[in-house]
């Protein structure tokens, strides 16, 4: 079980802890509800950040295991081998998932929710994904690394 | 430079372009005056992935108020750093300094701004500093009406889009926000038709949650308050009714269904030009039956 997946099973408990609260009125439902978008943006960033962490690994281990090759390519592949500290995640990313385009546009879409929640002080837009879903798929695609 | 006393500084109305939204601001009091600008004379401009990184510029090249027109800057705004420079058809010119932010402007903008009005006033130009607020779309307009300080507060009257396929306009999403209260409100009146013959359960519609979207702030559409149903046994809660979202991905709005032992999410799906409810549990959140009487009476038999 990977970290993700605590994420987020903690997250499923606080949001119920916090559907509970509202249900048993036990609070101002207006704040609640505010804790519950803090809560979201909250997670949303801890599961980026480990996921980039396990993004990383995984670029690095590519890059790797591409530089060993005694071709023309391989000379490219030591290249960014050298310089890996200057490959932005989104470039990970499209080292990862080349082949799967439709994977790679969703998880530049939301690297660009993220860049806003984590610089740019906002909260995650309600058509974002439902945050819970959200840490799923990210586990799901760390298992197909 | 004529005297720009006569320059309607009161009624006028401004338009701007953000990079993707063209935004006509006016004044928030007094009768309301018919909107100076249409959407449909907006140009179809190149869209932007991030607006605050264009917003600046953008203001500068697409800004016109009404009654007045742009001029090539003469040597007056240069001398005042000022970025356009207007004249009315009595011939009155203003300067006009721009300053983009994302928040209203702070004591150390106004005291500056205060500063470079007087400067330019000593020097015979007329000078207005415009903050534009690109976040909450607001407009501040310093300025000096002979040598009072005049702080002018402008509200969005009109948000658009326009691109190859339409205009998207501030009025379709009041009206997607309005049907969206209708429908929750439909939804709690047939919540309690379902279960009237249930004696021992009674409802609740004090408390409610404030609907605040981006959706809703790129159009400068005001807050809204949504009612929360509660459904009661003796005096506890069995079950309540949270309206989540109206924009999400794949759904006209959502509506949490909060009991004991879980929540349980219902969507809006459009089909046939007509809204349905469709209940999913958060185990299973693909899996979607319709919402009834019957499957209310489900979920409220375990409770």
């Amino acid at each position: 079980m990977s970290r993700i997946t605590e994420t987020k099973r903690a997250y499923d408990k606080l949001v119920e802890l916090l559907d509970q609260e509202i249900r048993k009125r036990s609070g101002s439902t207006q704040e609640l509800e505010r804790f519950r978008q803090t809560l979201d943006v909250a997670f949303y960033l801890l599961g980026w950040g480990q996921f980039e962490y396990l993004v990383r690994k995984e670029a690095e281990e590519r890059i790797e295991g591409n530089a060993r090759a005694h071709t023309l390519e391989g000379h490219a592949w030591r290249y960014l081998k050298e310089n890996v500290r200057n490959f932005s995640v989104r470039r990970r990313l499209d080292l990862i998932f080349h082949e799967n385009t439709s994977v790679r546009g969703s998880l530049n879409k939301e690297y660009t929710v993220r860049n806003e929640a984590a610089h740019d002080y906002k909260l995650l837009p309600r058509e974002a994904k439902d945050i819970s879903v959200w840490l799923r798929e990210l586990e799901d695609l760390v298992d197909k690394f | 430079m004529a005297d720009s006393a006569s320059v309607d500084t009161v009624n006028r109305q401004v338009l701007i372009n953000l990079g993707n939204r063209f935004v006509v601001f006016g004044p928030d009091s007094g009768l309301p005056e018919p909107l100076r600008f249409d959407p449909e004379n907006s140009p179809i401009l190149p869209r932007v992935a991030e607006e605050s990184d264009v917003a600046e510029t953008r203001i500068a090249e697409t800004l016109e108020v009404s009654g007045m027109t742009r001029v090539a800057p003469g040597p007056d705004a240069a001398v005042n750093d000022s970025d356009i420079e207007l004249v009315d058809h009595a011939g009155n010119r203003i300067l006009i300094d721009i300053k983009v932010r994302e928040t209203d402007p702070k004591l150390r903008d106004m005291q500056s701004g205060t500063e470079r009005l007087n400067r330019a006033k000593s020097e015979g130009h007329n000078l207005e500093v415009w903050f534009f607020n690109v976040e909450r779309l607001k407009l501040t307009v310093i300025r000096l009406d002979e040598s009072n300080l005049r702080v002018d507060y402008l509200v969005p009257l009109n948000v658009w889009t326009r691109t190859s396929e339409g205009i998207f306009e501030r009025q379709r999403v009041i009206d997607e926000v309005d049907d969206w209260l209708y429908r929750v409100e439909h939804l709690y009146s047939d919540v309690r038709a379902w279960l009237n013959d249930k004696r021992d359960l009674r409802f609740e519609q004090t408390r409610t949650v404030t609907m605040s979207e981006e959706m809703m702030q790129e159009f400068a559409v005001t807050d809204r308050d949504l009612s929360v149903l509660d459904v009661l046994r003796d005096d506890q809660v069995v079950a309540s009714f949270v309206p989540r979202g109206l924009w999400l991905i794949g759904a006209w709005g959502r509506i949490d269904i909060i009991t004991r032992h879980r929540t349980w999410i219902l969507i809006a799906i459009k089909q046939l030009q007509k809204f349905e409810w469709q209940l999913a549990s958060p185990e299973n959140r693909g899996r979607l039956r319709g919402f009834d009487k019957s499957a209310l009476l489900e979920i409220l038999d375990g409770e």
